[in-house]
């Protein structure tokens, strides 16, 4: 059976302004391009699929997993087969990028969902880390401190992918790695990827989903 | 019709380092000030002849080091010194906002001398350092007025000997702050030593050592861990003259009430430091299949100073004097109670929180003054 991210019934609001009301999609494996204008709840459905915020009504389902309103903060299987790669620049600016990833990956191994050695070692490689691992993510670039998180997020092995902006800050070189490991990842089919972008990913783009039209 | 009833005022641009670093003291003691004040109204409602009593001890604060010159010259030595390290912590415990990251960043890059950048933290020093002068001068004031016997035989001595103790105490406190100012110098030259990538990989910091742990000694967050350390220390020599009686004319009571006041402080703060970081991280951990017992973690990290210095003090009472056994079971539930009873309501609850300070200092104060009696 192929894996299909399913939103039902969403509802959600930011005070007196709604953001969802009813919002009921489906994702197949591979990337699905969120899209929509600033302040159209891109990066909010992204953290409402994480379990950063909770959703005043309806929910998610993914591989038999459910997770939705009246959750206080997202179960533990959720959590294990998803990885939210945000935006910002990671919340521990003084750990190193090595403990950074390390304590991400950690979390994950601990709740047998964690990250093999070689991929992380891999991405690390792949996005240009290797020299820069032993400094503190406060003194890193900002492009780096999202190196960091995209280096974990492609090596985690979870079944939902959660990318807001992922290629902002990118050098050329990371840009088109990250592009071509997405592509990889679309073409294996293992993994459902939610991806918001400004500008067009050069991704193979199985669904658009368009908010606030 | 004008649009301004009257021009916009500018300040002045501050154009000496000196100059610019004084303003930016000054914002800090003002930034201290209003988070004092709204403690203030509670803190003399609830503590009023506490309050009242510490007044008038403020007197006092110039009397170790004048009274030194009439000790034999090691207890004097120790006394003075002691009065000196006390009255320069003010510096240590603040340079962190005195003088942030950036800051210390910008004036290793600028064309600043050695002497000018000195003079500056000395500047900055004595402007934290000035209050303490006034009082110092109370101090004098009040005794000249009294003018007890041996304030009279030795008063050219003792006036010098608490000038030369002020003086140290800002010599102290730019030592602190040229100390923060070539960390950040110190602090990249640890970063250049990289090991190699795989043992960097291959570590796995858990959720208490990566967030909870590692923030308090790499500056993340105020006061650093450092500080809550040297808290502890004077807390440690605090509850060793207390226990000792080394100094007679200081009644027990004084001494219980500035040790349980110290630990109450020192928990509090880890409390509000703790609480500010987590809010930073909540989204995140939310988000990451760690453990979900972080919350209930950071709350035993909070009590860890008051419960470790506790367990010291109720260790030395124990190796003291004979002791009575039913005021100090209760001064122990006590200092186990207080920090669970402070941890369990959020720092941003200033009213409740001001009243467990001084429910809490009361009782232990109560309970320490009978453990001998």
């Amino acid at each position: 059976m192929e894996l299909t991210l399913r939103i039902r019934d969403l509802v959600f609001a930011y005070g007196a302004r709604w953001l969802f009301s009813g919002f009921t999609a489906e994702a197949g494996a591979g990337i699905t391009w969120v899209q929509g204008a600033n302040g159209s709840g891109k990066s909010t459905l992204l953290r409402l699929l994480a379990g950063v915020l909770a959703p005043a009504h309806g929910g998610f389902e993914l591989d038999g997993v459910r997770f939705g309103a009246g959750a206080r903060g997202a179960a533990m299987a959720w959590r294990r087969q998803t990885f939210w790669c945000a935006s910002d620049p990671p919340p521990t600016p003084w750990l190193t990028i090595a403990e950074c990833l390390g304590f991400v990956a950690g979390s994950y191994a601990g709740a047998g969902a964690g990250a093999p050695a070689a991929a992380l070692r891999a991405q690390v490689e792949a996005l240009g880390l290797v020299n820069a691992l032993d400094t503190p993510l406060r003194h890193a670039s900002l492009g780096q401190q999202r190196k960091t998180l995209l280096a974990i997020a492609l090596a985690l092995p979870v079944k939902l992918l959660l990318l807001d902006e992922p290629f902002n800050a990118l050098d050329a070189a990371s840009s088109e790695h990250l592009a071509h490991t997405l592509t990889t990842r679309a073409e294996e089919g293992s993994q459902v990827i939610l991806l918001t972008s400004h500008v067009d990913p050069h991704v193979p783009v199985r669904d658009r989903w368009v908010l606030g039209a | 019709m004008r649009l301004f009833a009257r021009p916009p005022r500018f300040r002045p641009l501050k154009t000496t380092l000196a100059a610019a670093r004084l303003e930016r003291t000054r914002e800090v003691l003002h930034e201290l000030l209003r988070s004092l004040k709204q403690a203030l109204p509670i803190l003399v409602g609830v503590a009023g002849p506490i309050f009242i009593a510490s007044l008038a001890l403020l007197a006092w604060a110039g009397v170790p080091p004048m009274l030194a010159v009439t000790l034999p010259w090691q207890r004097g030595l120790a006394l003075w010194l002691a009065q000196v390290l006390a009255a320069a912590w003010p510096l240590w415990a603040l340079r962190g906002r005195l003088l942030p990251e950036p800051w210390c960043v910008q004036l290793r890059c600028l064309p600043f001398g050695r002497a000018a950048l000195w003079i500056s933290d000395l500047a900055v020093s004595a402007a934290v350092l000035a209050p303490l002068a006034g009082l110092y001068a109370l101090s004098v004031l009040a005794f000249a007025i009294h003018g007890p016997a041996w304030f009279v035989a030795v008063w050219p001595a003792a006036l010098g000997s608490l000038a030369l103790s002020w003086i140290s105490s800002c010599v102290l406190g730019a030592a602190a702050l040229a100390w923060q100012r070539r960390g950040v110098a110190a602090r990249a030259r640890r970063a250049h030593r990289a090991p190699a990538p795989e043992a960097l990989l291959a570590a796995r910091p858990g959720l208490w050592r990566a967030l909870l742990w590692s923030p308090w000694w790499r500056g993340a967050t105020s006061p650093t861990g450092a500080s809550v350390a040297a808290g502890l220390l004077v807390a440690l020599a605090i509850a060793l003259a207390w226990t000792r009686g080394a100094w007679p004319f200081v009644p027990g009571a004084a001494w219980a009430l500035v040790l349980a006041a110290l630990l109450v402080a020192l928990t509090e703060r880890v409390q509000r430091a703790l609480e500010s970081h987590l809010a930073t991280l909540e989204d995140w951990l939310a988000a990451l299949p760690a453990a979900g017992t972080w919350r209930l973690q950071a709350r035993a990290l909070a009590c860890v100073p008051m419960v470790g210095g506790g367990a010291i003090a109720v260790a030395l009472v124990l190796a003291s004097r004979p002791w009575r056994p039913g005021p100090l079971a209760g001064y122990a539930i006590a200092l186990l109670a207080a920090p669970v009873a402070l941890v369990s309501v959020p720092a941003a609850n200033r009213e409740a929180h001001v009243g467990l300070w001084a429910v809490s200092v009361g009782l232990l104060t109560a309970l320490g003054s009978e453990l001998w009696n």
